[in-house]
């Protein structure tokens, strides 16, 4: 019996023990529900949205035209002689529906003068049976980029100017209030707290996406057709911009410009080209980037046996001219007294070009990731795609190198989430987590990877089996600069290669 | 029964003792490769960190740029695994005016070496890294630097030569690119210069 007793005794302590250990361990999620809304956006045809019955009863009446829900070019030209524009052929009709059964219809229109960089939509709510409509000029700063994902718009909204079209004498912004949603994430992989503003990285990659939505008022002004209230819109979601106002018009928000998933022309918008063989070959074009007089003065550095020891870069750029037309602008960037030199990331900055000194390693560096995830993120939206970081080095063979080859290498961004999320993990590791301030970790996380290039020939490898997983593509210049080759590892014979992909064939 | 159950406890204990002591892996820092592994210790096995150890002086008249090199053993890379290392503290004075100094964080025993200024144990073998006049079996110490200062982050390269007879040091100091963002404060650029330094030994 005594023994029982203690056995007993030892099991309530076991059981207690493993009880504590895992109350301690187990982490409980919490997630405020609160007003957590799954949100519906749709699109459809002029034509499939007449189909229905809520979007054709709406429309006609704004009209004072009679139409066919069949004859849909009837009904895209209807408010012409009314309102002074047309439905645009061919643009999805956007639908937004809350939860309350209140539904948002967003058209794309256009009227016979066209204005540069200006677009409007006509927008429709239906709430409570009631039709209420009003006409959303949006002003960009340039171009809006077409999103693949969303079939959407990233743009950059400078000015918008409300219209309200008063129908039967209801309005749309009631007592110059308007409903908005706002679009939010509980994605936390990207480093963001929980339940923050969506950003592109929740939009492109996250589930975790939800709608608050919320009455928004504001100022208006005493033009009883046009109305601004602060910078709201509504009927749709709406994203914060970076003063901390929000817009809308059926859009998501970005940390820096906004993703409208609103129909813009396309004179306005733009498609992204999207193959990176293009981009290089742009960058090197004559007639375009002609960055070529440039890495070869990187080059020539090297091959200096004063100027072989410092690092020299190159910073690229991109401007309008007023015919909308593009030209590119390369800065060399040198500074002897310190020997040190820093690269721009910048709105109109398509990326840039360093060298490493004879004595550094030949190939990117943890420092050069950080570098063209500033320049990606900071690039406009029209400029991303072309966002390349150059580095020129001594061949990491040292007979080679003492003969003075040397090779150039150019990086892209296939993936701006899978770099961040890599860049992160690699902060956040066991053996860095411990550095308190940022730069000083990036500079112990250089040393890891000079350790991992070493002594080591072949320095292209190494780079593609540790880092080729963090969203980037490596190429390599040809010695003329006419051509680039894309290098990934493949298996030959059980063992892992090099291999080169010209990118012209 | 009671001797099963002196048993039991006593299996129990060696388990639990051996759950909680391991035996160190030591592995030699020259096969480290980037990706160390966990609990490990890169050892300096064959003591080739020690020629490189001591104080060295670079003096122009206009430049006085001390560098005092020593040698951490056991040194932890934030609890993840252990290394013998390199590290130094630097002085730096121009015209007079002395425009950095860090020597006194020789004296602070950091759990970690990684956080003093400069630290490192990579050894170049031979022509590597732009070394093409030295001698195949050469030793060359490879260390980063950062300037808390201007928060520029470097490498620096340590070759051990002779001059006039006296034992010295050539140091070729790289600072990184760096990068500028739209609207934000130029960043502060490091008071010392990067290039090469041959400094003698004191």
């Amino acid at each position: 019996m005594k023994h029982f007793i203690k056995k007993f005794t030892l099991l309530s302590y076991f059981c207690l023990a493993t009880f504590l250990y895992y109350s301690c361990t187990q982490e409980k999620e919490y997630i405020n529900e609160k007003n957590r809304i799954n949100f519906d956006l749709k699109e459809k045809s002029l034509k499939e949205a007449l189909d229905m019955p809520i979007f054709s009863n709406a429309y006609s009446k704004l009209t004072k035209k009679k139409f066919s829900s069949s004859a849909s070019e009837t009904a895209r030209t209807a408010l012409e002689d009314q309102f002074g524009f047309t439905i645009v052929p061919d643009v999805p009709v956007k639908i937004i529906s809350k939860p309350d059964g209140t539904v948002f219809f967003t058209l794309l229109i256009e009227r016979e003068v066209k204005e540069e960089l200006k677009f409007e939509n006509l927008m429709i709510r239906v709430k409570n049976g009631e039709t209420t409509a009003a006409i959303i000029k949006y002003l960009m700063n340039e171009k809006a980029v077409k999103i693949e994902e969303h079939n959407s718009y990233k743009m950059t909204i400078n000015e918008k100017e409300f219209t309200d079209l008063n129908i039967d004498g209801r309005t749309f912004f009631v007592g110059n209030c308007v409903d908005t949603a706002t679009l939010y994430c509980n994605d936390t992989s990207d480093g963001s707290p929980p339940n923050h503003h969506a950003s592109s990285f929740c939009i492109t990659h996250s589930n975790n996406l939800f709608v608050v939505w919320s009455t928004t008022c504001g100022g208006g002004n005493s033009d009883p057709g046009n109305i601004s209230i602060g910078n709201t819109s509504g009927g749709g979601l709406n994203p914060p911009t970076g003063s901390g106002n929000t817009n809308g018009g059926g859009g998501f928000p970005d940390d820096a410009v906004n993703i409208i998933s609103l129909p813009c022309h396309t004179g306005n918008c733009m498609e992204v080209n999207d193959d990176p063989c293009d981009d290089l070959a742009n960058h090197v074009d004559p007639a375009k980037g002609n960055i070529k007089p440039s890495i070869d003065w990187l080059k020539d550095n090297l091959n200096n046996s004063f100027l072989n020891k410092f690092e020299f870069g190159v910073n690229f750029m991109k401007f309008q001219n007023p015919d909308e037309t593009y030209y590119y602008t390369n800065e060399l960037v040198s500074d002897l007294n310190h020997g040190s030199v820093q690269l721009n990331s910048s709105s109109k900055g398509v990326g840039g070009g360093h060298n490493h000194p004879i004595t550094g390693d030949s190939m990117f560096s943890f420092g050069d990731f950080e570098l063209i995830l500033d320049m990606f993120e900071t690039a406009w939206v029209s400029r991303k795609s072309e966002v390349v970081l150059i580095l020129v080095c001594r061949d990491p063979n040292p007979v080679l190198a003492a003969l003075g080859v040397v090779n150039t290498y150019a990086l892209k961004v296939n993936d701006i989430v899978k770099l961040k999320a890599a860049i992160l993990s690699k902060k956040n590791s066991d053996k860095f987590i411990g550095f308190t301030d940022e730069k000083e970790k990036d500079r112990a996380i250089n040393d890891e990877m000079a350790k991992i290039y070493g002594t080591s020939v072949n320095k292209e490898k190494l780079f593609l089996q540790y880092f080729g997983n963090y969203g980037l593509d490596l190429y390599k210049a040809n010695d003329a600069l006419t051509n680039w080759n894309k290098l990934d590892l493949e298996t030959n014979s059980g063992s892992l290669i090099v291999k080169q992909t010209p990118c012209i064939n | 029964m009671k001797k099963i159950n002196i048993i039991l406890v006593f299996l129990l204990s060696l388990s639990c003792y051996s759950q909680t002591i391991s035996i160190e892996q030591i592995i030699d820092i020259e096969d480290s490769g980037g990706q160390e592994i966990q609990g490990a210790y890169y050892k300096d096995v064959n003591n080739l960190l020690d020629p490189f150890i001591g104080t060295y002086i670079f003096n122009n008249g206009d430049k006085y740029f001390k560098i005092v090199l020593e040698k951490r053993i056991h040194s932890s890379l934030n609890g993840f695994c252990y290394s013998d290392t390199m590290i130094a503290e630097y002085q730096y004075i121009v015209n007079g005016i002395e425009k950095t100094n860090t020597l006194n964080k020789l004296t602070i025993n950091y759990s970690d070496a990684r956080f003093h200024t400069i630290d490192g144990d990579l050894l170049y073998t031979g022509k590597v890294n732009g070394c093409y006049d030295c001698d195949v079996t050469e030793k060359r110490l490879r260390m980063g630097i950062f300037d808390n200062y201007s928060k520029a982050g470097g490498d620096i390269i340590i070759r051990r030569i002779i001059v006039g007879g006296q034992p010295a040091i050539e140091l070729n100091l790289n600072w990184n690119t760096r990068i500028h963002r739209e609207g934000t404060p130029l960043p502060l650029q490091p008071e010392l210069k990067g290039g090469d330094y041959i400094m003698i030994k004191e």
